[in-house]
């Protein structure tokens, strides 16, 4: 069934199979960068969304360092309160953290109710760790926890969890800081509980440490796979400004031993470290955001080399089968009107032009070749056939020659044996005529032998220019049964000699033929005398001689049959040919001649052997056409 | 012209056109030959034969046997005629052949009637010759046969050219005997002289060689 397809359909359907695998796989390939594009984007409000949380920190962090105005505390929380809304607003199809943000807009709205109180204190911590809780959701829910790359993994845990824990931690410091501050102002109440307060900032301090250790290794990680150097440039200066002032924070407070000596000293350390906390955060989160937005640039970018990667291949397929479908069916269109060309006009120098070294090209060059073939066999054939007309032209003009010189000769004897018995009788009549005494009576009958003999020349010489006029022969309507009549009447005495008994079966009533009469009879007296030679040498039974005529569809058959010897079969072949004899003094004439007449008034003859001996000679002649006759 | 008796030859004609035969019968009439007709080969063969000088007129296109495959058959069959071969278109091949095998002449028509009559007169003559030795030579024969057989021992001697001291004493009798028998020898082989004797002996075919040692 594809076989039968026209060569453009097939090219169509493979030009169109191999775009539609194109196609698919560029879907899949979409889809794949559609996953990931997704996956960065919400990495990318992950990120947005601890951007809105950045404010909350440095509110909740500011607000209990020094004695702050109610009302811009206020102000602050209230502002905080408005970017969590809105940033959760945002988010809140893609992040599902509402819950976490609804904690800390609670936390938030219980400082702002506070003083500045224990219960404060507890508040302000509460609020830190909702906020530590709400940005690892984020973290949790925007895939930034699943972050793929190594950089960017570990800067969004730096981001997502170790900057706010350390700020968290830090500001539980302050708080406990605080607090012991607090009791020194009354040591006499909590005299007992002193240890317990002092011992707590000592913890803060390990913890802080710890997480600062956790930081820098993060950060060596992250550079591991910061190529460009970049990242490093950018940020390892902040995360220097927020490590050192925190350390050194830190060394005080442990210098202190817990106790509350110097606030203003704390308070400083304290601001100073939170600020390079808060600042190497906003670093990092740009960082982290920046990363990430050049990873979505990437994946875009990538995603579109590829759409106009593939678009370009599909088209390429499709302009390659274009091109190949015209090299392909051009070519062959070519050939076929070059051949349908050939055939009308039987041009054998038309060539094909294409001569590729394609199948197409070969395909070209042997049709030239075939074409060359062609045109070669065709001149053989003409020069063959030329050489045969000329041989044939030849051949005709010998026989012509030969039959006239035998011809000739058969005339010349014709006439020398009258001749020569003139000649001998006028000799013999003068010698008569010069006898002592004359003999009157054999002069006589020596002249009178004379006579005859010229008028035997003169009837010889009659013939010869009847049988001459056999070109100009008059045919006339004639019944073909008085010629065959007339034929056997004439020919009675030397077919009685020869012992041969004629049988006539003439069919009555026959149409008559058109025909030259003399012409007809000397080939029926021809036949009859053959057959008469050809049962001369038969003894052991009787020589019939049987002449037939009968009706046929379109002319009559007449048949002379013998009884004689037969004919070889081998000679059966040549018999009609001029010269060719089976008898010893024959000249081959006779049956040619027979033939050529015949075929002159548009009949045939033949010859077969008759049963059960003998030959069967068949002469068909064509009737007489009304108009005609 | 000359006149030979009317009796003492006979001319034969093979041909198969009956008017050149009756042109020619009524030809060698006017000359007083006698003339018998055939039309073919088989004809003449077929027929008895005068015991008489004679010759043949043939013709070389003959239906049945051709004039020169006759003549093959005449000398298989040892008759020597002598034969006048005439044809309307002879060719020196034919020709060649003809005289080869024995013909006297070959003449084409149509011919001078002198040459036909002269081709016959010679073949008439070497006919008679022919006849005529035969004769001799039988006349020979039967004188040879008379002879006693001391007679023909002597006359074999005698050609052998011996004298007839020699002869005597060969044959152990006395000359006189040899002499008496030669006499009579000579005298039934009707020769005179020993050169007479010896030319019969040739034409007998009794070279004397018999009698040479």
């Amino acid at each position: 069934m594809f076989r039968s397809l026209r060569t453009s359909t097939k090219l169509f359907i493979v030009c169109s199979t191999f775009v539609v695998s194109i196609i698919v796989a560029t879907y899949g390939l979409v889809a794949e960068k559609e996953i990931a594009i997704e996956f960065v984007r919400k990495e990318l409000v992950g990120t947005r969304y601890l951007q809105a949380l950045q404010p909350v920190y440095a509110t909740i962090l500011t607000d209990e360092r020094e004695a702050t105005p109610v009302a811009k505390t206020k102000k602050g929380i209230d502002e905080s309160l408005v970017a969590l809304s809105t940033a959760e607003a945002d988010t809140v199809d893609s992040l599902n953290t509402s819950e976490s943000e609804q904690a800390l807009t609670a936390a938030l709205h219980k400082l702002l109710s506070g003083k500045a109180s224990v219960i404060q204190e507890e508040h302000n911590v509460g609020a830190l760790a909702k906020a530590r809780n709400l940005a690892s959701r984020i973290g949790d829910n925007s895939n930034l926890a699943l972050d793929p790359d190594l950089d960017s993994y570990y800067l969004q845990d730096i981001v997502v969890t170790k900057m706010p824990t350390l700020l968290g931690q830090l500001g539980e410091l302050e708080q406990s800081l605080l607090r012991a501050s607090l009791h020194a102002d009354a040591p006499s109440n909590y005299l007992v509980a002193r240890p317990l307060i002092t011992v707590r900032p000592l913890i803060l301090d390990g913890m802080i440490r710890s997480t600062l250790e956790e930081i820098k290794r993060d950060l060596a990680a992250a550079y591991q796979g910061d190529t460009d150097g970049r990242l490093r440039k950018t940020i390892d200066a902040k995360m220097s400004s927020m490590i050192s002032p925190t350390e050194a924070y830190l060394t005080t407070v442990t210098a202190s031993h817990g106790e509350a000596s110097d606030l203003v000293a704390f308070d400083r350390g304290y601001a100073t470290a939170v600020d390079g906390a808060m600042s190497a955060w906003s670093t990092d989160e740009a960082e982290l955001n920046r990363l990430l937005n050049r990873r979505l640039t990437n994946l875009q970018n990538k995603l579109r080399n590829s759409l106009i990667l593939n678009g370009l291949l599909a088209g390429l397929s499709i302009a390659l089968a274009v091109v190949t479908y015209r090299q392909i069916a051009g070519p062959l269109k070519h050939l076929r009107s070059l051949a349908q060309n050939v055939q009308a006009t039987k041009n054998l120098d038309l060539r094909s032009a294409y001569g590729g070294r394609d199948e197409i090209g070969r395909v070209g060059v042997a049709f030239n070749a075939m074409l060359a073939e062609l045109a070669e066999a065709h001149e053989r054939e003409a020069a063959e056939q030329a050489r045969t007309a000329a041989m044939q032209a030849e051949l005709a003009r010998v026989s012509r020659v030969t039959s006239m010189g035998e011809m000739a000769a058969s005339i010349a004897h014709e006439i020398n044996q009258p001749l020569a018995a003139v000649v001998t009788n006028a000799s013999a009549g003068l010698r008569w005529l010069n006898g002592q005494p004359p003999d009157l009576d054999e002069v006589r009958s020596a002249l009178k032998r004379i006579v005859k003999d010229g008028e035997r020349g003169s009837n010889v010489l009659a013939s010869i220019r009847g049988m001459l006029k056999k070109g100009t022969q008059e045919k006339t309507a004639l019944n073909i049964n008085e010629s065959i009549r007339d034929v056997i009447t004439l020919s009675q005495g030397a077919l009685k000699n020869g012992g041969v008994s004629v049988q006539a079966e003439l069919t009555d009533s026959l149409p008559s033929v058109l025909a030259d009469r003399v012409q007809l009879q000397q080939v029926f007296l021809n036949l009859m005398m053959n057959a008469a030679e050809a049962m001369a040498a038969v003894s052991d039974r009787p020589r019939v001689l049987r002449v037939r005529s009968e009706r046929h569809d379109t002319g009559i058959f007449v048949s002379v049959e013998d009884t004689g010897t037969g004919i070889d079969p081998k000679d059966m072949g040549r018999l009609f040919e001029t010269f060719f004899t089976t008898k010893p003094e024959g000249m081959g004439m006779g049956l040619s001649i027979c033939r050529s007449i015949i075929e002159s008034h548009g009949g045939r003859i033949e010859v077969s052997p008759a049963e059960p001996c003998g030959s069967v000679f068949r002469v068909f002649l064509p009737i007489a056409e009304a108009g005609k006759a | 012209m000359s006149k030979p008796s009317a009796v003492d030859s006979v001319v034969f004609v093979v041909d198969d056109d009956a008017s050149v035969r009756a042109a020619l019968k009524s030809l060698f009439e006017s000359v007083g030959l006698t003339v018998d007709l055939f039309e073919s080969a088989a004809a003449f063969l077929q027929s008895q034969h005068p015991d008489l000088p004679s010759c043949l007129v043939l013709d070389v296109r003959l239906p049945g046997l051709s004039g020169l495959e006759f003549q093959d058959e005449l000398l298989k069959a040892n008759i020597h005629l002598p034969i006048i071969f005439i044809t309307g278109h002879g060719d020196i091949p034919m020709s060649v052949r003809a005289m080869k095998a024995g013909a006297v002449e070959f003449l084409t028509k149509p011919f001078r009637d002198q040459d036909l009559l002269d081709a016959v007169r010679l073949a008439l003559q070497r006919d008679r010759t022919r006849r005529e030795e035969e004769k001799s030579i039988a006349t020979l024969k039967t004188r040879y046969a008379s002879l006693t057989p001391r007679e023909k021992e002597v006359l074999g001697f005698v050609t052998a050219g011996l004298l007839n001291k020699q002869i005597a004493a060969k044959m152990g009798v006395s000359e006189i005997t040899v002499k008496v028998h030669r006499g009579n020898g000579m005298r039934k082989m009707g020769t005179r002289s020993l050169a007479e004797l010896i030319k019969v002996a040739a034409l007998l075919g009794r070279p004397a060689s018999r009698a040479t040692i």
